[in-house]
């Protein structure tokens, strides 16, 4: 076992031969037994990525290794749940997770499968036709989980669930992550709910990284300052300015130590997020890239 | 009612089955373009009519002759009513009711019943254009030679009237019905495509009873004119008998028929309005 | 699984994803359609081998033997009977090259590729190479068997009116020459890859279930257009018109130099032909396979360089 999850370099997926680039030019390293928050916004680039790293479409151009391997060779070591939990409506909740014991022969875990099923009270007689959307996720979940994988890929898990069984179902997979060291990517473009249980963060913009790492890191390496409006922010990099009357305030990342009269704090990952999503031209930062 | 709603849905339908159009005028075009080939080159040409011609034969292999693709043009307008219940069983209901988009309709400040009233009447409106189109182009090339006449075979009776307008109509309504009744779109294309086959076959076999027949007797064998559709012969005590339909008795038969059809068909478009309705005050 | 037997190859290989169990299970309608509709018309084929032929060769023999004495009858309804029945039977057996390209356009590929299941299916712990052998080699298996029982039963029915029946096709006749024999089984083959081709390329169920139909058609067009080709014709030659000899499939007549020729196909043809020509459509059926995993390998990335 290596002890990269998802290493890309100069990836980038084209639709078609005329279509447009849903990813370009991405780099990145994630190392294993991290929780990995994949944000950005609608159309960014998300689920061709996660669906990229599940060996499900082929990149168009760049290097993408998973679990020290190609794509398509590590996609029986990987768990994928797709956006929209597609499932077949004509099996039972039974037969789904029956259906997953059968195409995963050597690494079917029956007891935690058939615990997230029974912790959303499912019938395990009713057909996924007859599902909730909820409920349907949280079949999807339990199929993925009960795969044992070492990499679980989640395109917005969360988006259908009340907030109660939202809850339980991420502290189900913090529990999956501590307890076997699963890596875990996930997407949303809700950052908040992500704050507490990743400690990871790739932001994606337009089909490129805007930023990846430590969330801690990243949050380091941001300062959100405020002074008055004639002050010279170079030579740290300016993620977003505003000025409002003869107050500037801004995000930056100090390449030094900052002037005394400045008032800084500390910004929270969603201003983070959306300071760089507001500012498409800001430069990105993944400081995990020297790694690779 | 405003106006605009009244533009604005049957330009939704429109778009919305942009390539069923395309594919139904398609089909109506390549079909009236073969017949009008077959009687305007193929048929004037001597030489492959699978006719004897003695010396005049300098025809290689010759595929398919006047006969047979007249026959094969006539089949495919006769059964064309299967891709529409397809159609309508599949695309119009069944897959809008299986991924909820005809809910999406529904909540788009356009009433259910009018939703259904767009998806019946502008088809509907489409396959009488073209099968009236059909039926004239064939009743044209069938007329301008007559290799063959209305007894052939139950297509050709078929294509020479109304009754392909009537079966198109049929299918429509019978794959609307079944989209509404199975809410998935490839069980209830089957349904509908199966239903519809069943009700011709068994139309078909009892179209000869359609209309009274004439019986003939004489005491010596007799001759009867080529056109008649003869249902039995035979002699008894008092000699020869027939009984047939004169070919003065193609349009009653026909007439009948398309009656039986399109009664079939308004109360399948009865049917629809009703399991719709059901379907709407049940779930309240 | 500990027992002594077991060989080390046994011991190392590893448990194998139940593929086609899920099959089966996702498809049990499709499979019990199928099943009805094989035994169905192996009913209609059993009816018309014996009874049906039995009275219509009686019909015929009464006929015959009236000749021209006007106040004699015949089972004329016998005759009739057998005629619309044999051509139900001979179109239903020649059906199911479209029935199979459109269930396996529509329900087995292409709807799959529509709602994402496919994907579902291949995050498991299977590969999607797998995943389409599996879904083109079950449902091939149960064609075979089916449309293979139904052609040999339809050769059986036809054999038995041979001679007795009058108007019963001759054996080149397009419906009766494919129902007959192992080429119905191969159209069929060929219908079930030309689905798959079709679900792929357009992942949609409906849209794909209209082009392997189209695709299909365009199979058996070029296999027809081919046939007489498939085998040396045998020619003859002589001053005015005449035919070729009896029960024999005329290909061609012409004038060559105030000689008139014509070539045919003999009866003894009938079984080189059926075998080219079943041997054509297989390699047509080989490429449009071909075309299915180049087309999945186009959609899923290139499998691992090993």
């Amino acid at each position: 076992m290596t002890d990269t999850a998802i290493a890309a370099s100069a990836l980038g997926k084209q639709f078609g031969r005329r279509g447009g680039w849903a990813l370009r030019d991405c780099t990145f390293r994630l190392p294993a037994g991290r929780v990995c928050a994949v944000v950005g916004p609608n159309g960014a680039g998300k689920s061709t990525l996660l669906a990229l790293a599940a060996g499900l479409l082929g990149a168009t151009e760049g290097e993408l290794t998973v679990l020290g391997t190609t794509p398509a060779e590590a996609r029986i070591r990987v768990g994928y749940v797709a956006q929209d939990k597609p499932l077949y409506p004509q099996l039972t909740v039974a037969e789904t997770l029956q259906m997953g014991a059968d195409l995963n022969p050597e690494r079917w875990d029956a007891a935690a499968a058939e615990g997230i099923v029974a912790a959303g009270d499912l019938n395990p007689k009713s057909k996924v036709r007859s599902l909730s959307g909820g409920q349907r996720t949280r079949v999807a979940l339990a199929l993925a989980l009960g795969k044992r994988p070492e990499l679980l890929l989640l395109d917005e898990p969360m988006a259908d669930l009340d907030p109660l069984a939202r809850h339980e179902l991420m502290g189900t997979l913090m529990v999956q992550a501590a307890q076997h060291g699963t890596t875990i990517a996930m997407s949303s473009h809700v950052v908040a709910e992500l704050e507490d249980s990743c400690d990871h963060l790739l932001l994606i913009g337009g089909g490129r990284v805007r930023l990846a790492g430590e969330i801690d890191d990243l949050l380091a390496a941001h300062t959100r300052v405020s002074t008055t409006a004639d002050a010279d922010l170079a030579p740290h990099t300016v993620v977003e300015s505003r000025t409002t009357g003869r107050q500037l305030s801004a995000l930056v990342r100090p390449s030094g130590p900052l002037p005394d009269d400045w008032r800084t704090g500390s910004p929270s990952l969603e201003e983070l997020v959306l300071a760089h999503l507001r500012n498409p031209e800001a430069p990105a930062l993944t400081p995990a890239e020297a790694a690779v | 009612m405003s106006a605009t709603m009244l533009t604005g849905l049957p330009r939704t339908v429109l778009r919305l089955h942009r390539s069923a159009l395309l594919a139904w005028t398609v089909f109506v075009a390549g079909m009236s373009g073969w017949l009008v080939w077959l009687t305007e080159v193929t048929a004037k040409n001597p030489e492959p009519q699978g006719l004897l011609c003695f010396d005049a034969c300098g025809q290689p292999y010759v595929l398919l002759d006047f006969a047979t693709e007249m026959q094969w043009a006539c089949t495919l307008i006769g059964y064309c009513f299967v891709g529409i219940a397809a159609f309508a069983g599949g695309a119009l209901t069944g897959r809008e009711l299986e991924s909820g988009t005809a809910q999406l309709a529904w909540t788009q400040g356009v009433s259910p019943v009018r939703w259904l009233a767009a998806k019946l009447a502008l088809p509907a409106v489409a396959l009488t254009v073209g099968g009236t189109v059909l039926v004239l182009v064939f009743r044209w090339a069938s007329t301008a030679h007559r290799t063959q006449d209305w007894t052939t075979s139950a297509t050709m009776f078929t294509d020479r009237g109304p009754l392909v307008v009537a079966y198109a109509l049929c299918a429509l309504a019978v794959g609307t019905l079944t989209g509404l009744l199975l809410r998935r779109a490839l069980a209830s294309l089957g349904a509908a495509a199966a239903v519809m086959l069943l009700l011709y076959t068994v139309l078909t076999s009892f179209r000869v009873h359609l209309w009274p027949t004439v019986t003939r007797t004489g005491p010596h064998a007799f001759d009867l004119p080529d056109n008649v559709w003869l249902v039995s012969e035979g002699s008894n005590a008092h000699g020869r008998f027939a009984t047939y339909h004169p070919a003065s008795h193609y349009w009653p038969l026909h007439l009948t028929e398309t009656a039986i059809v399109l009664t079939v068909a308004a109360l399948a478009v009865l049917a629809s309005f009703r399991v719709l309705r059901h379907r709407l005050e049940s779930r309240v | 699984m500990t027992t002594t037997a077991m060989t080390a190859g046994d011991l190392s290989a590893p448990a194998r994803p139940r593929l086609t169990r899920w099959l089966l299970r996702l498809h049990r309608p499709a499979l019990c359609v199928w099943t009805a509709l094989v035994l169905a018309a192996a009913a209609l084929l059993l009816l018309l081998h014996g009874p049906l032929t039995d009275a219509a060769a009686e019909g015929w023999r009464q006929y015959n033997h009236c000749a021209f004495n006007a106040s004699c009858t015949y089972d004329q309804k016998a005759i009739l009977r057998y005629k619309d029945w044999y051509n139900y039977a001979t179109l239903t057996v020649c059906a199911l090259p479209f029935l199979v390209a459109a269930w396996a356009g529509g329900a087995l590929i292409g709807r799959e590729l529509e709602s994402g299941t496919a994907r579902l299916a291949w995050a498991q712990s299977s590969t999607p190479v797998r995943w389409l052998t599996v879904r083109l080699a079950v449902p091939a298996v149960a064609v075979t068997v089916g449309a293979g029982l139904l052609a040999w039963l339809h050769q059986l029915a036809w054999s038995a009116g041979q001679g007795r029946i009058d108007t019963a096709p001759q054996w080149y006749v397009l419906f009766t020459f494919h129902a007959n024999g192992p080429t119905i089984v191969a159209l069929t083959l060929a219908g079930l890859a030309a689905g798959a081709l079709a679900g792929l390329l357009l992942r949609r169920t409906l849209p794909a279930l209209g082009l392997a139909l189209l695709l299909t058609g365009a199979v058996c067009v070029t296999t027809q257009a081919l046939l007489p080709h498939l085998w040396p014709t045998l020619g003859r030659t002589g001053p005015g018109y005449f035919y070729s000899p009896s029960r024999s499939w005329q290909v061609s007549g012409g004038e060559i130099a105030d000689q008139y020729h014509v070539t045919y196909h003999p009866y003894s043809h009938y079984w080189p032909l059926q075998l080219t020509t079943t041997a054509l459509v297989l390699a047509m059926t080989a490429l449009l396979t071909l075309a299915c995993f180049l087309v999945l390998r186009r959609l899923t990335g290139k499998a691992a360089p090993r």
